[in-house]
């Protein structure tokens, strides 16, 4: 064990901190050894989750205050995490808002609200510290997208059109970042165990949102560039994908 | 049922079952995942744990039913002192999995991990260390409580009742949102036990009774099945945190794994058992193997979880009992007549061919808590009931024999209390009922175990 270890391990930037799987995600970099730096805009959540992360992890936490709806909030965040010590070594985009689509559907202003929560909030944040990394030659980002970005559905298509973006903007970022040295990664969940799906009941192939944080975490450092998690949703979406649109419209998945 | 509104995301359920299964009711779940969101709902509405009450301590028919376990977070840590303040959802396995490796263990432990500090607290627990250290409220240093009225209080000794009768309240008085608990040192995550064995019921009590033997825990495994000389035969279990000079070299070789904290993984218990796998001739097999094998270990070392959790090995282990569930009778009776109302209680229970094989038999020591707060001193033996027809009779026969020898039954295990014996059991109910209205004059908390004790 040296003490200098933890310092070149650098701090992870969590960004929607408060969600469930964020603090599963918070957790699992903390016990890798990062310091990490929790940004949302619920105050007293993001104090109750600190406090845990320090007695259990034993590690630095630092809290920032991020709100995706309040303009320069998300360059504010990036600028401050990339000045802190010890180094920002990775940044992960959990922000999410499910949102209600039948409101949306009446209301523009609704509608916006969802796409910038899930995607471009998450512009705002990654794009300085894409640069950032790019220009020291290392460094991940990670975003938690969905399976519902995989396909348009009646359902929820105004988050899933959100999603769809982000996982497309992660995945340009891929392709100009991956050779410099910058790990972009996407992690899609199918259900998770967390108020989202509480409501409906027991769902198949639910995860935990301890799960789901893991994996996130991981992602860091594994292979795949895109991680379905639960692991079969990957089989699931490419049937769904695959389905021709004229038979796709007429079903009710 | 009224339907859910899209703010506070619910589910209703058809089937709200606690440990035992048994009774099974209807309700509206709400599993807040923000402390800001842990209230309570539109009507009547209780908080609840991991549901490791075995009756209907944790049900509220048709109510709205509060889960606490989202809400687990360590607050604050004294790391010379031991004082932790946690969120009430936090589960003492987590809490063990955090601190035994910083050399810090609950102070009192019931006998499975996979329950909630709210919970802890609201049953006032006991553990096998009850005869000398008390109940859980022995622990606690501070609560913040919920109050009907929507108010927040952090509530300390020095404010008399309303702090004590949180204590075996069974989220009567308000729900807890966090809880501050003075962890006992441990050098080691080792126990060092010592097994021994006694061929009949007075034998096993007068070993019991003898302070030459007692340790810092102390349980008694009864086999209820034998008859005749060997009837209440058993093994007493004895032990205390073994210090590293107590460790065989072995151990103390590795000074790195001295507080490891070993869980396990929890092995399913594969399907709902048919009925016929705990028949009385199954069970008299199974006791006498375990009477034999229990009994021969003499003195050794085990890991903690091993010592004080060892059914949390099997993950629902409670559908062993099949589809009807089953019920946990535990009482308490005072040493005077303790040894004659224990006697006579398994005797009824053998006569009835209640089978069971596990009991557990035990000494308590001082009360402390609430009114409605279990020990006291005196033994306790607790049992496994399969649920069939004429349980529930046998059940209130054993109440009014609890009761006529000054004893009482444990609440968070109960499910067939009748509220006249109750009151017979518990004198002090009527300041409970009155500190309630008076905490909670709409009777904002209710459980289906109040409605049935008519304390709502
Ligand atoms: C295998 C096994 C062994 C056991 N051994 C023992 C033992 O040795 N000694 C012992 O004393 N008990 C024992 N028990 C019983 C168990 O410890 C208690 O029932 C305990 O209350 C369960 O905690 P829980 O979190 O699951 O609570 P639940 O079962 O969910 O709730 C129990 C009660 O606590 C109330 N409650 C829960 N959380 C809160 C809160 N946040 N605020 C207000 N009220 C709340 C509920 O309303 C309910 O009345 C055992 C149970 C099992 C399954
Ligand atoms: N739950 C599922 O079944 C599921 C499935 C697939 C994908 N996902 C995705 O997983 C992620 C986490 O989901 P979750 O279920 O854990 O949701 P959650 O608990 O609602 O978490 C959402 C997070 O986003 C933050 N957030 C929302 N609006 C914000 C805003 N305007 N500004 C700043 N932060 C905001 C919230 O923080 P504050 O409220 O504190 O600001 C919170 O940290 C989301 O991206 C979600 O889309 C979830």
């Amino acid at each position: 064990m040296t003490p200098l270890a933890l310092e070149t391990k650098g701090s992870v930037l969590v960004v929607g901190a408060t969600s469930p799987i964020a603090r599963a995600a918070a957790a699992e970099f903390a016990r890798q050894g990062y310091a990490v730096i929790l940004a949302a805009r619920d105050k007293d959540e993001l104090d109750r989750i600190a406090a845990d992360l320090r007695i259990r992890s034993r590690v630095e936490v630092t809290l920032l205050p991020y709100d995706a709806d309040l303009k320069g909030s998300g360059t504010r965040l990036a600028e401050i995490a990339l000045e802190l010590e010890p180094p920002l070594a990775g940044a992960v985009w959990v922000v999410g808002d499910l949102g209600d689509q039948e409101r949306a559907q009446e209301d523009v202003t609704h509608a916006k609200a969802i796409v910038r929560r899930n995607f471009t909030g998450a512009i705002d944040v990654f794009t300085p510290i894409a640069n950032a990394f790019e220009a020291r030659g290392a460094g991940f980002l990670i975003a938690v997208g969905s399976v519902a970005g995989d396909r348009g559905r009646a359902k929820n298509y105004v988050y899933g059109a959100a999603k769809a973006a982000l996982h497309a903007f992660m995945s340009g970022m891929r392709q100009r970042l991956d050779r410099k040295g910058v790990r972009v990664r996407v992690v899609k969940p199918g259900f998770v165990d967390t108020a989202m799906t509480f409501a409906m009941g027991p769902l198949p192939l639910l995860a935990s949102p301890d799960k789901v944080g893991q994996a996130v975490a991981r992602a860091a450092t594994g292979k795949k560039d895109e991680i379905y998690t639960p692991g079969p949703w990957r089989w699931i979406m490419l049937i769904i994908r695959h389905l021709p649109e004229r038979v796709f419209k007429k079903t009710n998945i | 049922m009224k339907p859910l509104d899209n703010k506070r995301p619910g589910r209703a359920v058809d089937q709200l079952e606690s440990w035992g299964r048994y009774p099974r009711v209807p309700a509206r779940l709400f599993r807040p995942e923000r402390m800001r969101d842990f209230h309570a709902g539109e009507g009547p509405s209780l908080a609840r744990g991991l549901g490791r009450s075995y009756g209907d301590a944790a049900l509220l028919t048709d109510g709205d039913v509060v889960l606490s376990e989202r809400l687990d977070r360590c607050l604050e840590f004294n790391p010379e002192a031991g004082v932790l303040r946690a969120e009430a959802g936090l589960s003492l396995d987590a809490l063990i999995r955090a601190f035994v490796p910083q050399g810090w263990f609950v102070p009192v432990t019931p006998g499975t991990a996979f329950c909630t500090l709210g919970g802890c607290v609201a049953a006032n627990v006991h553990g096998k260390n009850h005869h000398r250290d008390g109940s859980f409220r022995q622990g606690v240093t501070s609560l913040e409580m919920l109050s009907a009225d929507g108010s927040v209080r952090d509530l300390t000794p020095a404010d008399g009742d309303d702090f004590e009768f949180a204590f075996g309240g069974m989220g009567l008085t308000g729900m807890i949102r966090e809880v501050e608990l003075q962890l006992r040192p441990i050098t080691t995550s080792m126990m060092m036990v010592k097994h021994s064995v006694a061929g009949n019921l007075p034998e096993l009590m007068a070993q019991m009774d003898d302070e030459a033997r007692d340790d810092h825990y102390s349980v008694a495994w009864v086999d209820l099945l034998a008859r005749g000389e060997r009837a209440g035969r058993g093994v007493l279990m004895t032990g205390h945190h073994a210090e590293i000079n107590e460790l065989p070299m072995r151990y103390a070789a590795h000074p790195e794994t001295l507080l490891t904290d070993r869980p396990g993984r929890a092995r399913p218990f594969p399907f709902e058992a048919p009925t016929w796998l705990l028949s009385p001739g199954n069970l008299r097999l199974f006791n006498s193997m375990y009477h034999k094998w229990q009994g021969r270990k003499g003195t050794f070392f085990t890991p903690l979880r091993t010592f004080f959790h060892p059914l949390d090995a099997i993950r629902n282990w409670n559908r062993m009992y099949g589809k009807p569930g089953f019920v946990q009778y535990q009482f308490v009776v005072p040493f005077e007549s303790g040894r004659e109302a224990v006697t006579e209680a398994i005797s009824r229970l053998n006569a009835a061919q209640a089978s069971s094989f596990l009991a557990v038999l035990k000494r308590m020591g001082a009360s402390d808590g609430g009114p409605l707060s279990f020990p006291m001193p005196g033994y306790t033996l607790a049992l496994d009931i399969p649920l069939r027809e004429g349980v529930i009779d046998l059940l209130n026969n054993l109440d009014a024999l609890v009761a006529d020898h000054g004893g009482r039954v444990y609440l968070a295990k109960d499910s067939a209390l009748r509220p006249d014996t109750f009151r017979r059991m518990y004198p002090d109910w009527e300041r409970f009922v009155n500190h309630k209205r008076q905490v909670d004059p709409d009777g904002r908390w209710q459980s289906d175990l109040a409605r049935r004790l008519e304390l709502v």
